[in-house]
């Protein structure tokens, strides 16, 4: 510290005589127990950073055990959804086959020998698709097709129905009744 | 203790006390504690309230140290301007408050009979009164200089203005003073040794 560094100007026997009064004021000297307080206050913000500092960590550690069990019992990512191709159609005759086939993966191929049921699982790892012999064939075809309008033109949707078409038909219905395939004009419209 | 808690600069021990080094800390205190308790004691007028004064600028150079910063001003300097802002703070409140039965029982000087005891008590209570009804700016300057021995740039930093403020600030709360003692004085009440 620059203490009287730069000595005041105004030193002088005024000032000397004003000093000297000023030393009938004198101060006590700092109480022991301020000493003691400040020594408990730093014990105890030091402990309680200490804690700070623990429980972040701790925090931490319980969060990344509990990712790891998470990332443990999660099944594994389901594959993109596949249009089930079908088993090849059996030469066997359709009446023959008087239960479904599974589409399927391993359920389809696990035989349940005896009768016995297997406990079923709690979260099976691909989606099961049951259908006829005759469905299978027909969705086999419906997704060569599909895929071939894909192909053909990427990006294609299906449009949708806009909303209004059925109302202005039932709206209309004197003026289209002659054109509806299926109705006569003797069907009561509105009360006449 | 350690040497190396005690023997550092004051920056040192600060780094130290910030690592958690009790002792650090509690040098720190021994080397600055008459300073900010005194010019504490002198603001307020109360032994209490200079008490907390002392106490709450320790415990802030705890709970924020990075406000110090060394390059700007020593840490003396720096304590005695926290002193300052809680003393400003508590101030009116500690003088309205205050009562002769606060005051600290002085230490009576050797030899002394009762009657140079009593003559002590009262020249300390003239000087302590003339000291509280200066201006709060003027009595700070004042005490910095007069009883701290502190320069002007110091005091400066201390209070926060300008050199030519604090001299300005110095010559008036002298001037004042000696008014308001002279009066005393030629009343008999202050007897100059």
């Amino acid at each position: 510290m620059k203490e009287n560094a730069k000595p005041d100007q105004e030193d002088g026997p005024e000032r000397d005589e004003l000093r000297a009064m000023l030393r009938h004021w004198p101060a006590p000297a700092a109480p022991p127990e301020i000493e003691d307080a400040l020594r408990r206050e730093f014990r105890r913000r030091r402990s309680r950073g200490r804690r700070a500092l623990w429980v972040p960590l701790a925090a931490a550690a319980t969060l990344m055990v509990a990712l790891q069990m998470q990332r443990e019992d999660l099944p594994p990512k389901p594959a993109p959804p596949r249009v089930p191709v079908a088993a090849a159609p059996s030469a066997a005759p359709r009446h023959l086959m008087a239960e479904p086939y599974r589409v399927s993966g391993s359920r389809s191929a696990a035989a349940e020998p005896g009768g016995t049921r297997r406990r079923p699982s709690p979260a099976p790892k691909e989606p099961e698709v049951v259908v006829e012999p005759a469905q299978a064939e027909l969705l086999a075809e419906l997704s060569r097709k599909m895929w071939g309008m894909r192909q053909a033109v990427p990006g294609t949707t299906i449009p949708e129905m806009p909303e209004g078409d059925v109302p202005r038909y039932r709206e209309q219905w004197e003026t289209v009744a002659g054109e509806w395939p299926l109705v006569e004009q003797s069907v009561p419209i509105g009360g006449r | 203790m350690s040497a190396d808690s005690t023997s550092g600069t004051d920056q040192e021990l600060l780094e130290a006390t910030r690592g958690g080094d009790e002792n650090a800390f509690l040098e720190i205190y021994r080397r600055h504690r008459d300073r900010i308790y005194r010019f504490a004691y002198r603001m307020t007028g109360s032994p209490d309230a200079a008490g907390d004064v002392t106490h709450s600028c320790f415990v802030g150079l705890l709970e924020n140290p990075s406000r110090y910063d060394g390059q700007r001003a020593s840490l003396g300097t720096y304590l005695c301007g926290a002193a300052r802002h809680l003393s400003l703070r508590c101030a009116s409140r500690a003088w309205r408050e205050r009562s002769l039965a606060a005051l600290p029982a002085l230490q009576p000087a050797p030899m002394s009979s009762p009657l140079e005891r009593l003559l002590e008590d009262e020249r300390a209570r003239v000087v302590r009164e003339a000291l509280a009804a200066l201006a709060p700016l003027h009595r700070e300057v004042l005490i910095l200089a007069e009883y701290e021995d502190l320069d002007l740039g110091t005091i400066a930093q201390i209070v926060g203005a300008e050199v030519g403020a604090v001299k300005v600030r110095l010559h008036r709360a002298r001037r004042k003073l000696r008014t308001a003692l002279e009066a005393h004085m030629r009343s008999g009440t202050l007897v100059l040794d």
